[in-house]
């Protein structure tokens, strides 16, 4: 979004201070205002619960992360398959995009309750709830990256006798890398959403667990603290992806 | 081939498969059950529907107006636009449906806590368009808007706002999805009503028939957005058929 213009990576102040600005006056206005701990607690006894409760929440957290890793690993595994699918044969292209397009508005975490009944409490429900909802953003952009090529180079590829495997291996599957990449990179969010809504909807652990069970005890300070872990997680899993894109670098082709 | 015709057959196949192999109704029940339910419980989800829909309603409605009005602002104040916009961009990433609880905590069970958790789901994927679509004009158009002097107001009016439209509505193409997962998500937390309340109903009485007649009504209203929002873009820029906004990555 930024235009790095120079090659001197300069510090972007003005966020850092309009947030500090921004927690700094939550904090004071709560003390002037003496609004009660239950009702909106300040930024600093959050992060004093942080860091307290660490032993008790960091368990939960790691619970957590496990389901949505399993279900990232799974829905980019499956996405990918029905992308080859859905690049390779137009009748499944047909069929099967109003059936996702349908999927897809229809709020895939109304099944967690579902997915309880059929598998229980346990761990497998929200596994199952993260790779569902990431399953589509990689499909749709690894068929994306697969078909939409550059049409002269399928026409020089055409022209040199090339079969249907090399085509395939030498540019589509070059190209679509660096769509499935910023796939990954809606859906590593989206995973850790699904196993917090899973925990949300029946179980006794992890940290969607945690957060629903302070708000029952209207204990909102630990209830918040669970909710920045969370949101720390998920910009870390962000970074992660981010980071695995400037690792593969220059055989990426920036989706447009 | 007629097209839908996988869905016909997967729907068929669905039927057979569980009357063959006897699977109990609550644990999946055929198409057929499920459409009984449909009509038999038409009133009770068309009053639950409406209040997940009221919900939806006023929470995008105040999620474009906040979108509108913070987009406009980061794009007239270079300094709101360099504070503001990495935030957001970092809060997308940040699964903004655990504030849930919070919001019960705050307004209670009734409507207040969802409206709130839909304006919050809703209102970054608009704001952070509608914010790019408005700055990332052609910087030949603005040179020319220059040349003939136009006032700031003019090239707000003539160039920022017709370059944003497609974005404004990409953004909000994501948003009506998003707005449905968060009314959702938060009766699920905590409700009296609504159609996220009925399928935890359904689902402590093991009622999976009644639970799919809900998910059906749920995917209506789904589609039933998407659709209005493609009419809206035909309306709004006629002149941009076919052309894609960005897609900004869809936190919730």
């Amino acid at each position: 979004m930024a235009e790095h213009s120079g090659a001197a990576w300069r510090l972007p102040w003005e966020p850092v201070l309009l947030a500090s600005l921004l927690l700094a006056g939550w904090e004071l206005g709560a003390r002037a205002l003496v609004i009660p701990e239950y009702l909106l607690p300040r930024p600093l006894s959050i992060v004093e619960v942080m860091v307290s409760h660490a032993g008790r929440m960091l368990p939960h957290l790691a619970l957590t992360l496990g389901e949505a890793l399993a279900g990232f690993t799974g829905g980019v595994l499956l996405g990918i398959v029905v992308a080859f699918g859905l690049a390779a044969s137009p009748f499944l292209r047909r069929e099967l995009q109003p059936l996702i397009v349908f999927s897809q508005s229809m709020p895939t975490a109304a099944l967690a309750p579902l997915l309880v009944v059929w598998f229980g409490l346990g761990v497998v429900p929200k596994a199952l709830l993260a790779l569902l909802l990431v399953f589509f953003p990689i499909a749709a952009n690894m068929a994306e990256g697969l078909t939409q090529v550059n049409p002269d180079m399928l026409r020089l590829l055409q022209s040199y006798r090339a079969t249907r495997w090399q085509t395939f291996v030498k540019l589509r599957l070059p190209h679509a890398v660096g769509y499935l990449v910023a796939g990954m990179k809606i859906a590593a969010p989206l995973a850790l959403i699904g196993a917090v809504v899973g925990e949300f909807v029946g179980a006794n652990r992890g940290i969607g667990f945690v957060i629903l069970d302070a708000a029952a005890r209207l204990v909102t300070v630990e209830m918040l603290a669970g909710i920045v872990y969370v949101g720390l997680t998920g910009t870390a899993l962000f970074l992660a992806v981010e980071a695995l894109e400037r690792g593969l670098g220059r055989w990426l082709v920036a989706p447009r | 081939m007629r097209r839908g015709s996988l869905t016909l057959a997967l729907i068929v196949a669905w039927e057979l498969a569980v009357r063959l192999f006897a699977v109990p109704d609550y644990l999946l029940p055929p198409p057929s059950s499920v459409a009984a339910e449909l009509v038999a419980q038409f009133a009770l989800l068309a009053r639950h529907c409406a209040v997940t829909l009221g919900e939806i309603g006023v929470g995008l409605a105040a999620a474009v107006a906040g979108g509108v009005v913070l987009a406009v602002a980061m794009a007239l104040v270079p300094f709101l636009h360099r504070g503001l916009y990495p935030i957001l961009a970092f809060l997308q990433a940040v699964p903004k449906v655990t504030v849930a609880p919070l919001f019960v905590i705050w307004m209670g069970y009734g409507l207040g806590s969802k409206v709130l958790m839909v304006f919050l789901i809703a209102f970054f994927p608009i704001a952070v368009n509608l914010t790019t679509g408005l700055l990332l004009v052609d910087a030949d158009l603005l040179r020319l808007m220059r040349c003939y002097r136009a006032t700031a107001w003019q090239v707000f009016r003539t160039v920022r706002v017709p370059n944003a439209v497609p974005f404004f509505v990409a953004g909000l193409r994501i948003a009506v999805v998003l707005a449905v997962v968060g009314a959702v998500v938060a009766e699920f937390v905590g409700a009296d009503r609504g159609l996220g309340y009925l399928i935890l109903l359904c689902n402590a009485e093991l009622r999976t028939p009644l639970l799919f007649a809900c998910l059906v009504w749920l995917g209506a209203i789904g589609v039933g957005l998407f659709a209005l929002v493609q009419w809206l873009e035909r309306w709004l820029s006629p002149w941009a058929r076919g052309l894609r906004g960005p897609d900004t990555f869809a936190g919730f």
